[in-house]
């Protein structure tokens, strides 16, 4: 019996240490007590109102950040997410109000446009071989230009109610569901599948690790780094599109620090900076802790400036937890193996 | 020369950088299930060798062939699919990446979903093929194949990387000095694996300076010298010192020729 339990011990030790090995471990643990605090601190973090408020917040940036992350998994940053996610509404409206295109052309013209400048970016940073976080920075500041040009500050609204309008962003029936989150949650899907469990997710990781060692195993690298650009840009232009229909109005200075929330969401989710170690389910944590503290600060009572500082503080504390959790695990690990050699 | 059992014969290779001559009618070949150790000092066109034959440069004059063809080389993807491939002593492996992904990289094994725009990678049995290659390579101290390639020593590395070679199925495989970083004893261990790669049937061009290495694995060493082969011998009749004095004649040589 004794040697059961240990046996039955040995085995959940061993269990807690695969589950610190994950990246998303950390993250995981961080969601859940900043929830637990907020609901019974509150009682009303799940209330309707809130989680509302919460997936409308979490859906734009999950979605950047999901994209954001395959591309840093592949070795690059883009810090023109949140242009592309303030441009791709406002050419879409342009393309609806003032060219009197069929809602679906619009759609397909200004995400194809953005995906463009995502294709820019890739082009200037493999070709030229500078530092993507130089060339996006440059197109972020162009594209804000260019923004800031057509609206002249103004905000743009739309009121047609299209089919396809509403399955991007409208909210469904009565519930606390909106429709940009369940695009979040398919694309947070679909990428995860890629990355993880196809060939192209392995290109991406090695381009990111070795562009050398990838190029020499037979790796297209820069088409793959060009393609998740263009996932990158494509993607924030159809976040953007998806708020502005949940909205209805859009200003050029919308979204204007998601970029820096998309990569907060992203390492704060375990994703390494230097590319190939990382996932986009962790990047979906990050992104709840994000979405979490602005609804929940509000509802402790904090002051509403606090949330800037404390994803701050978040995301330092993250990434030393993350390193510290893994590197425990690993030892635990590397101990019940050990062990388990010993007693064989 | 007859391409009876050479699987790589260069034919009076030149190639010029501008009015610098790297090679100057340099004819060697590499027979299947046969070391051939090329060493020389720097500078003497080891390096050109490896990226004419790789299809990352071309000759100025003369003819590559392998298996008994004349290869008209477009790019370094076509070098790699007739089963050539290059083991470079820092581009072995991607450092984070696990050492299954690291395995099947760039020859990832992928199941058959008919729906699926992107095939489903065949993680189990990626899993297995590599965890067998790697214990039969003698690598039973990591814990898993998901471990990242980064917990293997620099030698481990490259047995890894000469170990994926010959399961692909690649036919010549060239070495650009494999050891030069390495411990003694974890260098017999990459020249115990490059062996197996012969014993299995794949020709080895294996390049390198130090005679050391290249003398116990090598069944014939040409010595290379301002871009000419100098000399070939046969490996067990040639002793280390033989070839460490050869190379040193040709250092005085040269010094006396720039005098």
């Amino acid at each position: 019996m004794a040697t059961n339990s240990r046996v039955r011990t040995r085995r959940n030790i061993r269990l807690l240490a695969i589950f610190g090995t994950r990246r998303e471990a950390g993250p995981l643990i961080v969601l859940i007590a900043l929830v637990a605090y907020f609901q019974i601190d509150s009682g009303k973090f799940f209330s309707s109102n809130q989680l509302e408020g919460l997936a409308t917040i979490a859906a734009a940036i999950a979605i950047i950040s999901a994209a954001v992350t395959l591309l840093m998994l592949s070795g690059e940053f883009d810090l023109s997410v949140a242009a592309n996610y303030g441009l791709a509404p406002i050419l879409f409206v342009i393309f609806l109000n003032d060219w009197d295109l069929p809602v679906w052309l619009a759609l397909i013209v200004a995400l194809g446009l953005v995906a463009g400048i995502g294709a820019f970016n890739g082009l200037i940073t493999t070709r030229f071989g500078i530092p993507s976080l130089i060339t996006t920075l440059g197109a972020s500041f162009a594209i804000i230009g260019v923004k800031n040009f057509i609206t002249g500050g103004d905000s743009l609204l739309f009121f047609d109610d299209s089919a396809i309008l509403t399955v991007i962003g409208a909210k469904i029936g009565d519930t606390a569901i909106i429709a940009p989150f369940l695009w979040a949650l398919g694309i947070v899907a679909v990428l995860t599948y890629i990355t993880e469990s196809t060939r192209y997710g392995n290109w991406s990781r090695a381009a990111g690790g070795s562009g050398d060692v990838a190029r020499e195993m037979g790796v297209p690298v820069n088409r793959v780094k060009m393609i998740n650009f263009m996932l990158s840009a494509g993607l924030s232009g159809f976040a953007g599109i998806a708020t502005f229909a949940n909205f209805r109005s859009v200003s050029s200075g919308y979204g204007a620090d998601f970029e820096l929330l998309a990569i907060v969401a992203t390492v704060v989710g375990g994703t390494s900076i230097f590319g190939v170690t990382g996932s986009i389910v962790g990047a979906f944590i990050g992104t709840l802790i994000i979405a979490s503290l602005r609804t929940g600060l509000i509802l402790v009572g904090a002051p509403g400036s606090w949330y800037t500082s404390i994803i701050g503080l978040i995301l330092i504390v993250a990434v030393i937890a993350n390193i510290r959790i893994h590197r425990a695990a690993n030892r635990l690990l590397e101990f019940t193996h050990r062990q388990e050699a010993e007693t064989q | 020369m007859t391409s009876n059992g050479a699987i790589l014969e260069l034919h009076d290779i030149t190639k010029n950088f501008g009015t610098t001559r790297a090679l100057q009618g340099v004819t060697l070949e590499v027979n299947r299930g046969e070391v051939v150790g090329l060493i020389g000092d720097n500078g003497a066109g080891k390096s050109t060798i490896v990226k004419l034959v790789t299809g990352y440069l071309r000759a100025t004059s003369g003819r590559i062939a392998f298996d008994g063809h004349d290869i008209k080389y477009r790019s370094p993807a076509q070098a790699r699919d007739l089963g050539i491939e290059a083991v470079y002593q820092d581009l072995a492996l991607v450092e984070e990446l696990s050492l299954w992904r690291n395995f099947f990289l760039g020859k990832e094994l992928r199941h058959r979903a008919g729906w699926l725009p992107f095939r489903p990678l065949a993680k189990k049995q990626m899993r297995g093929i590599s965890l067998d290659a790697l214990e039969e390579l003698g690598l039973t101290r990591i814990r898993s194949v998901n471990e990242p390639a980064s917990s293997l020593s620099g030698g481990e590395k490259q047995s890894v990387a000469i170990t994926r070679a010959i399961h692909f199925g690649v036919r010549l495989l060239l070495l650009d000095e494999p050891t030069a970083a390495l411990s003694v004893r974890e260098t017999l261990n990459v020249l115990d694996t490059i062996r197996q790669a012969a014993e299995k049937g794949l020709g080895v061009l294996y390049i390198d300076h130090n005679m050391a290495h290249v003398q116990p694995v090598a069944d014939r060493v040409v010595v290379l010298e301002h871009g000419r082969v100098a000399s070939t011998h046969i490996g067990s009749d040639v002793t280390v010192d033989d070839l460490a004095a050869l190379l040193s004649n040709v250092k005085r040589e040269r010094e006396s020729e720039d005098e």
